[in-house]
C-alpha cells in the first residue's frame, strides 16, 4: 500500500460502514459469459470467446466494490451482466435476494429505479435537448412518480450537492466532461437507489477531476446503497473501495480488502505497483 | 417558459394558422366556378363586389384561390406526411440497432436519390389515366423521391444521439420503450429535422402544382394535376400577368396569386423556425 | 539500478523549488528558450509571464492543473498562436539554430501576425520540434499505414537516412518495440500500447531536436503509463533530445523530469 501515492482524504474502506450481517444487495453466483464471434466469411465457424469464467462474488449493504483490471479482463462484461445489460450464459445474479437473471425486461424494467447503472460514455446517455434540471426532473416524475414541483425541489437540491446549482439550465453540449458525468450521476443518485454499477466513471477525465467524480459518487449514496465500479486504477479502488476483485482473462484472480490486505498474486502486484516489478508480461495491453 | 420556447411556439402557430386556412379554403371550394353576367361582373376590383373583385370573365377571384387550395392542400399534405414518416422509420432504425434495417434504409436511400426527380415526376404525371389526374401521385412521388435526403439527416441526428448506446443507457435506467423512442427521439430530437424537411416537401409540391398548372395554361393543355372543371392558383398568375401585359387592369388577380405563393412559402419558414432544436 | 530508480532517488531529495531553479540555471545546450510569455483575450489572461528553457538531453516536465494553459503554452512553443488578441508580451528563441526572436514582429500585434508566424515557423514543426497530442489516436492518421506516415516523418529529417528508407522505417520499429509487420497495419488494428509506441515512433522518426509530448499518459492503465514513460525517457536519452513532458502525474515527475516548470499554482501543494 506505501507504493500508491497517499489520499487526501480518509479511505472509504475506513469511513464508510458495511452491513455485513444483512443480507447482500448483490449475489453473483458462477456466473460465466461466452460470446460466440463470426468467422471472416459467412461460411466460416464461429469462434466461442469466454469473456467471464465462473465468477462469484457478494456486495453487502453500504459496500462499494472495484472490479479491477486491464482492458480485455472481462471487469466490463461482468458490470454490464450484473444489472443484465448483458444476458448470462450460466450462473445465477440475485439482487437483494430475488433471482434477477430469469426476469423478463418488462419485469425488470418495474424494479430498475433500485438497482442504477451509470456507462463510460456520460455524453451517450444524455439528452441533447434536455437541460440538466429536465434530465433529473424526467428522472423523478417518470421512475417514482412525484408530481412536477415535488421533483423541481428534489432535482434542484442533488443538482446543488453536486455543484452544479449554476448549471441547471445548461444542455449537454454546453457541459464540460465532468459536468456531464455529474449530471448522469444526479439522475441517478435522485433515485436513492440500493445498488449502483458504475462502469470506469473517470475515464477521459482530468486526474483533479476523477478525484471529484468519485467524491460525488460515493459521498451522495444512500448508507445502505452498494456500489460496483469498474476501473483500471489500483489507487483509484484503494481510496474509495472496500473491495478490490482483480481480474484477468475473466476470472477473480485476487480479492483485496482494504486498507490492510496486500496483493500476492503477480498480475495484482503488477497493477498494484506497475514500478515495482520486473516482469510486465502478464500485461494484456502492451 | 424561456424566451425561445415562446419564440417557437410563436411561429408554429403562425404556420399552423396558415395550413388551417388552406384546409378550411380547400373543404369550402365550390365544385364548379359560378357562370355571372359577363356585362355586370367583369373586371372588378377589390372595392367594387366580391371580396377579392373579379377577374375578365366575371368569376369571382375567391373563387379561383379556393379552388386552387383544394387542388394543392391535401395532396402535400400527404406528401410531408409520407416524408415525415420514412424520416421517423430512418432514425429509429438507427437507434435500434437492426443491423438490416439500417442496411436497407441505406440501399434504398442510395437507389432513390440517384433517380432524376423532375423526370420521374413527369413520367407519373404523364402516366396518369386522364379521369384520374390530381395532385397525388404526383405529390407522393416527389415525397418518395426526396425521402432519401430526409432519411439520412434523420439517421445522422440519431446516430449523433448515441444511437443504439443510447437507447441501451435509457433502458439501462429505467425507461420504457415507448418513452425512449417517441419522446426522446422522436419528440425532442427528430422533430426539428422531420418538421423542416416536411414543411419543405409541403412547399415544393405547391410549387410544383403551380408550375405544372402554368405550363399547362400557357400551351391551353389540360393540366396534369387537377380536372378541367377545377383550376388552380397558376390560373390567377397566369390570367394576371398575361392581362397586365396586355394592357388589362388584372393586377388584383396577379396580386392575389402572388400574396398565395408567398404565404404558402412563409408557412413552411414558419413551421422551419417554430421546430428548431434548442 | 535503472536510470529511473535513480532518478526516483534524486528527485525525491529535491523540493519543487529545486526542480524549478534547475530549468532556470542548469547547465547543458539550451535548445528552446520561452521567456516572460503572457498571452490572452481581451476578456481574461490564459498564460501570464511563463518561462520554459528546453535543454538538450534533458527531461522538463510541464506541470499545472486543468485549464491552466498547458498545451496553449506548447503551441506557443512551437511558434503556434491562435488567441485573439493574443501575444501581449515574451520572446522565442531556438538558440542553437539562430538568436533570432520569433515573437518579435507578434508581441502585441493581433491575429494577421500570428498567422504569419504560423506560416513562418512551418518548417520547424514535425522536423526540429515534434509534438505528441494526448490521445495516440490524434497523432496518427485513420487513413494511412503506420508504415506510410513513418515515411512521411523520416523525409523531415535533415539529411536522409543513410540504409535507405525501408531499413530507417525498421530501426524506428524496433526503437519503440513495434514488430516489422506493424508498418502495414492501420491505426485502427493496433491496441492500445501498441497504438502509444506507434505515437512516439512518429514523433522520433524526423531526428527532432526537441519533442513535446501532451499528457500521453491520459487514459492508460497503470501498467501502459508505466511503458510509456519508460520507452519515452529510454528514446529521449538515446537521441539527446529534449523533452517537455506535460504532466499532472506527481509519479513520472518523480521518475524521470530532471526539471520542472509550473504553470498556475502547484497542484500537489495538498501532498505535502
Amino acid at each position: 500500500m506505501e507504493a500508491l501515492p497517499k489520499a487526501d482524504h480518509e479511505l472509504v474502506a475506513t469511513t464508510r460502514p458495511v452491513f455485513s450481517d444483512e443480507p447482500p444487495v448483490v449475489d453473483f453466483v458462477g456466473v460465466s459469459k461466452t460470446f460466440m464471434l463470426p468467422g471472416p466469411w459467412p461460411w466460416s465457424p464461429s469462434r466461442q470467446v469466454t469473456a467471464v469464467a465462473e465468477v462469484s462474488f457478494q456486495v453487502a449493504p453500504g459496500e462499494v466494490v472495484a472490479l479491477v483490471g486491464q482492458s480485455g479482463s472481462g471487469k466490463t462484461t461482468v458490470s454490464r451482466c450484473v444489472l443484465g445489460l448483458e444476458d448470462i450464459t450460466s450462473g445465477q445474479i440475485l439482487l437483494d435476494g430475488s433471482r434477477w437473471d430469469h426476469l423478463t425486461e418488462a419485469q425488470r424494467r418495474h424494479l430498475r429505479s433500485r438497482y442504477q447503472y451509470v456507462p463510460q460514455d456520460a455524453l451517450s446517455a444524455l439528452d441533447p435537448q434536455q437541460t440538466a434540471l429536465e434530465h433529473v426532473v424526467e428522472s423523478l416524475r417518470v421512475m417514482v412518480g412525484l408530481t412536477r414541483d415535488q421533483a423541481d425541489v428534489r432535482a434542484r437540491k442533488m443538482l446543488a450537492d453536486l455543484g452544479l446549482s449554476e448549471r441547471t439550465g445548461a444542455l449537454p453540449r454546453e457541459m464540460s466532461g465532468g459536468e456531464q458525468r455529474r449530471v448522469t450521476l444526479a439522475r441517478v443518485l435522485a433515485l436513492e437507489p440500493r445498488l449502483i454499477v458504475a462502469d470506469e466513471p473517470t475515464s477521459g477525465l482530468d486526474a483533479d477531476r476523477q478525484e471529484q467524480v468519485l467524491e460525488d459518487m460515493i459521498n451522495n449514496l444512500p448508507p445502505k446503497a452498494g456500489c460496483i465500479f469498474v476501473t483500471h486504477d489500483m489507487a483509484q479502488a484503494r481510496n474509495w473501495c472496500h473491495r478490490a476483485l482483480v481480474m484477468l482473462e475473466g476470472r477473480v484472480v485476487e480479492e483485496l480488502r482494504f486498507p490492510h490486505d496486500q496483493p500476492t498474486h503477480p498480475y495484482a502486484r503488477m497493477l498494484f505497483d506497475p514500478w515495482g516489478v520486473d516482469d510486465l508480461s502478464l500485461s494484456t495491453t502492451t | 417558459m424561456r424566451r425561445a420556447a415562446w419564440k417557437s411556439a410563436a411561429w408554429t402557430a403562425a404556420g399552423a394558422s396558415i395550413l388551417g386556412a388552406l384546409v378550411l379554403a380547400s373543404l369550402a371550394a365550390p365544385e364548379f366556378l359560378s357562370r355571372p353576367n359577363l356585362a355586370e361582373s367583369a373586371l372588378l376590383p377589390f372595392t367594387g363586389g366580391p371580396i377579392l373583385g373579379t377577374d375578365i370573365r366575371g368569376i369571382p377571384i375567391t373563387e379561383y384561390a379556393l379552388q386552387g387550395a383544394g387542388v394543392v392542400t391535401m395532396p402535400a399534405l400527404v406528401s410531408a406526411l409520407v416524408v415525415a414518416f420514412l424520416a421517423i422509420v430512418a432514425g429509429l432504425a438507427r437507434c435500434a440497432a437492426i443491423s438490416w434495417a439500417d442496411t436497407a434504409i441505406q440501399l434504398f436511400s442510395e437507389l432513390v436519390g440517384a433517380l432524376p426527380r423532375l423526370v420521374v415526376v413527369l413520367v407519373v404525371a404523364l402516366a396518369m389515366p386522364a379521369e384520374w389526374r390530381s395532385l397525388f401521385p404526383i405529390g407522393v412521388t416527389w415525397a418518395l423521391l426526396a425521402a432519401p435526403g430526409a432519411m439520412d439527416e434523420a439517421a445522422s441526428t440519431a446516430g449523433r444521439l448515441g444511437g443504439a448506446k443510447f437507447v441501451e443507457a435509457l433502458r439501462a435506467h429505467g425507461f420504457t420503450a415507448t418513452r425512449i423512442y417517441l419522446y426522446h427521439i422522436v419528440w425532442l430530437n427528430l422533430r426539428g429535422v422531420i418538421v423542416r424537411q416536411s414543411a419543405d416537401i409541403m412547399m415544393q409540391v405547391v410549387f410544383l402544382e403551380i408550375a405544372l398548372s402554368y405550363l399547362a395554361e400557357s400551351q391551353q393543355q389540360p393540366s396534369l394535376t387537377h380536372q378541367d372543371s377545377t383550376f388552380s392558383w397558376a390560373r390567377l398568375l397566369y390570367d394576371g400577368y398575361t392581362a397586365i401585359v396586355g394592357g388589362l387592369p388584372l393586377f388584383h388577380e396577379l396580386f392575389v396569386g402572388i400574396t398565395l405563393v408567398a404565404a404558402t412559402a412563409f408557412m413552411a419558414q414558419a413551421f422551419r423556425r417554430g421546430a428548431q432544436a434548442r | 539500478m535503472s536510470e529511473i530508480e535513480r532518478n526516483r532517488l534524486r528527485n525525491a531529495e529535491r523540493s519543487v523549488a529545486d526542480l524549478l531553479e534547475a530549468n532556470r540555471s542548469a547547465p547543458g545546450t539550451v535548445l528552446l528558450e520561452m521567456l516572460n510569455v503572457s498571452i490572452g483575450t481581451t476578456q481574461r489572461s490564459l498564460v501570464s509571464d511563463f518561462s520554459i528553457r528546453v535543454r538538450e538531453g534533458r527531461v522538463t516536465a510541464l506541470v499545472g492543473a486543468s485549464g491552466s494553459g498547458k498545451s496553449l503554452s506548447a503551441r506557443a512553443m512551437m511558434g503556434v498562436l491562435d488567441v485573439d488578441p493574443g501575444l501581449s508580451a515574451g520572446s522565442l528563441r531556438y538558440p542553437a539554430r539562430s538568436s533570432r526572436d520569433w515573437f518579435e514582429d507578434v508581441r502585441g500585434r493581433g491575429m494577421g501576425a500570428q498567422h504569419t508566424l504560423l506560416r513562418a515557423s512551418e518548417s520547424l514543426r514535425g522536423g526540429y520540434v515534434t509534438y505528441s497530442p494526448q490521445s495516440a489516436s490524434s497523432a496518427l492518421n485513420p487513413g494511412r499505414t503506420v508504415g506510410r506516415q513513418l515515411e512521411m516523418a523520416i523525409r523531415r529529417r535533415e539529411t536522409p537516412p543513410a540504409e535507405g528508407m525501408a531499413a530507417a522505417v525498421a530501426q524506428v520499429l524496433d526503437e519503440v518495440g513495434l514488430p516489422h509487420r506493424a508498418s502495414r497495419a492501420l491505426v485502427g488494428e493496433l491496441s492500445g500500447g501498441q497504438a502509444q509506441r506507434a505515437a512516439l515512433a512518429i514523433a522520433i522518426a524526423p531526428n527532432p531536436a526537441i519533442m513535446i509530448a501532451d499528457e500521453p499518459e491520459t487514459g492508460l492503465d497503470p501498467v501502459l503509463r508505466r511503458v510509456v514513460t519508460e520507452l519515452m525517457i529510454n528514446v529521449a536519452r538515446r537521441h539527446n533530445v529534449g523533452l517537455v513532458l506535460i504532466t499532472h502525474n506527481k509519479d513520472t515527475v518523480d521518475r524521470i523530469a530532471d526539471d520542472m516548470v509550473l504553470i498556475g499554482e502547484d497542484p500537489w501543494a495538498r501532498y505535502r
